[in-house]
C-alpha cells in the first residue's frame, strides 16, 4: 500500500457490537495498529473487506474517530520525546472539552487507545485520569471511585506509618 | 428521544464503577505515571490494590531518575538497603534533605547505603546530576574540598560550545560567587583553564578569556538589572570590550546578542 493511498484511501471497522464505520485512511493512520495492519496485510482501499474491532463499542468507536479526525493534521511527536519531563497541566483545550465525559467512557477510551495503539489519546486520557487523582486524600480518591477500603485499621495504621513521609 | 436517553442512563448505571483496578496493570501503571511521589504515597493507601499499583518498582525508578541523574543502584539489582525503588526514592529524599544543612552528612549517609561509592567521582557526579541541592550549602562544602571542585569541573563537557553558554553550564552546577571577590577570580581562572583545555583550537589566550568572562559578566548584571536604566548598547559593549584588546567586532557583537536574549549568565545566586 502506498503512501498515496494512506491518505486518500477509506477502511471499513466494525466495532463489538457489530456496527460498521468508514473511516478515511487519513483520520485511522493515527492509530497504529490499524495503520501496520493495513500495510502488513495489504488491505485493499474501498473494497469490501471489514477490519473486526472485537474490543471497541460502537459508541467508543465513534468517539475514537472524532479524536481522530480532529487530530490527523498534528505533527507527530518523534520518539525521544519519551524523555520529556511529565507534565499534566498541558492538555490542549479542545482536548479538555472533548474528555467531558463520565469515567466509564474515559476508562474506556484508555483500553481503546491502548489496543489501537494511539499515543496521543492513550496519553491524554491518562493524563486526565491522573488529574483525578492528583492533590487528593486516599478518602478523597476513595470517594472519586467509589472504591472500598481494604484495609483493617491495623492494616491503614501501619500503611500510612509507611507513607508518613509525604504528609511533611 | 427522552426513552433513548433513560435506556443510555440505565446501561451506564449497570456498568462496574470504573476504578484503576479495572484497568490491566500496565495501563493503570501508565496513568499514575503522571503523579509526583507525594500524589502515589496518598493512592498506595487507598486499599490494597491500590498500593500495589503505585508502589510499582517502575514508577519509583523512573521518579529517582527525573531527580537523581547519578546513582549507584540504577544499573544493578538493589543493595540490601532497599526492599524497593520507593525505598531508594525516600532515602535519597532524606539525604537531599540532610544535604541542605550539611552537604557532608548527606554525602556520607548516601555512602553508608551504598547509593555511592566513597570516592571523590562518585560523589562529583552525584552533584552534577542532581539539580534540588542547595547551592548555599553547596559552596561552603566545596570551600573545604577544592579536589572536589576540580573533579566536578573535570566533568563538564565545553567542546565546541559558545562561551556564554558555557559559562552558564558552569554556574548551573557550581554556586557562582556572592559577589566579585578573589574567590570569584579563581573560578573564572578555573573555568577559563578548562574551556582552553576542551577547545584545542581556540585563538584566545587565557587572559583574554578571563577579561571576556569579566565584561560578559558586567554585560549581563548592566542588561538584566532592573535598577539600571540606561542599558548598555551593542555598539558601546563592543568599543569597551576592544579598549586596550584587539578582539574580533563580529564575535564580540555575537556575545552581546547571546547575553540579551537568553538572559543572565548566573541566575541560580542563592
Amino acid at each position: 500500500m502506498t503512501e498515496a493511498t494512506l491518505t486518500s484511501g477509506q477502511i471499513k471497522l466494525e466495532s463489538s457490537d457489530g456496527e460498521t464505520v468508514t473511516v478515511p485512511l487519513n483520520v485511522i493512520k493515527l492509530s497504529a495498529t490499524i495503520k501496520t495492519m493495513i500495510e502488513d496485510l495489504g488491505i485493499e482501499e474501498d473494497n469490501d473487506d471489514v477490519v473486526p474491532l472485537p474490543n471497541v463499542t460502537h459508541v467508543i468507536l465513534n468517539k475514537v474517530i472524532f479524536w481522530c479526525d480532529h487530530h490527523k493534521d498534528d505533527i507527530q511527536p518523534s520518539e525521544d520525546d519519551d524523555n520529556k519531563e511529565k507534565r499534566v497541566d498541558d492538555i490542549d483545550p479542545w482536548d479538555k472539552e472533548f474528555l467531558k465525559v463520565d469515567q466509564g467512557t474515559l476508562f474506556e477510551l484508555i483500553q481503546a487507545a491502548n489496543y489501537l495503539d494511539i499515543k496521543g489519546l492513550l496519553d491524554v486520557t491518562c493524563k486526565t485520569v491522573a488529574n483525578m487523582i492528583r492533590g487528593k486524600t486516599p478518602e478523597e480518591i476513595r470517594k472519586t471511585f467509589n472504591i472500598k477500603n481494604d484495609f483493617t485499621p491495623e492494616e491503614e495504621e501501619q500503611i500510612r506509618k509507611e507513607n508518613a513521609w509525604c504528609e511533611e | 428521544m427522552g426513552q433513548s436517553h433513560t435506556l443510555y442512563r440505565n446501561q451506564s448505571k449497570s456498568k462496574p464503577f470504573p476504578d484503576l483496578s479495572q484497568l490491566p496493570a500496565e495501563l493503570a501503571v501508565q496513568v499514575l505515571s503522571h503523579l509526583d511521589a507525594t500524589d502515589l504515597c496518598l493512592a498506595s493507601c487507598v486499599n490494597e490494590i491500590w498500593q500495589q499499583l503505585a508502589d510499582d518498582n517502575v514508577l519509583w525508578l523512573d521518579l529517582c531518575k527525573r531527580r537523581w541523574g547519578f546513582t549507584r543502584q540504577y544499573d544493578k539489582p538493589l543493595s540490601t538497603h532497599f526492599k524497593n525503588y520507593k525505598q531508594l526514592y525516600l532515602s535519597l529524599d532524606t539525604a537531599t534533605l540532610s544535604c541542605r544543612t550539611d552537604m557532608r552528612e548527606g554525602i556520607v549517609y548516601l555512602v553508608d547505603q551504598e547509593v555511592l561509592w566513597d570516592c571523590i567521582d562518585d560523589i562529583a557526579l552525584f552533584i552534577l546530576n542532581t539539580s534540588s541541592l542547595s547551592f548555599s550549602s553547596l559552596r561552603r562544602y566545596l570551600k573545604e574540598q577544592p579536589l572536589l571542585l576540580d573533579t566536578i569541573i573535570k566533568n563538564l563537557d565545553f567542546q565546541g560550545v559558545f562561551l556564554p553558554d558555557a559559562i552558564r553550564t558552569f554556574f548551573l552546577h557550581i554556586p557562582p560567587p556572592n559577589s566579585l571577590t578573589q574567590q570569584a577570580d579563581e573560578l573564572i581562572s578555573q573555568f577559563c583553564e578548562h574551556f582552553i583545555l576542551c577547545n584545542s583550537d581556540t585563538t584566545f589566550s587565557k587572559d583574554e578569556l578571563c577579561y571576556l568572562c569579566y565584561s560578559l559578566f558586567l554585560l549581563s548584571v548592566d542588561l538584566n538589572s532592573p535598577q539600571v536604566k540606561n542599558k548598555m548598547s551593542k555598539r558601546e559593549f563592543i568599543r569597551n570590550t576592544r579598549r586596550g584588546h584587539d578582539l574580533p567586532t563580529e564575535y564580540l557583537g555575537y556575545l552581546y546578542d547571546n547575553i540579551y536574549l537568553h538572559g543572565h549568565l548566573a541566575p541560580r545566586l542563592i
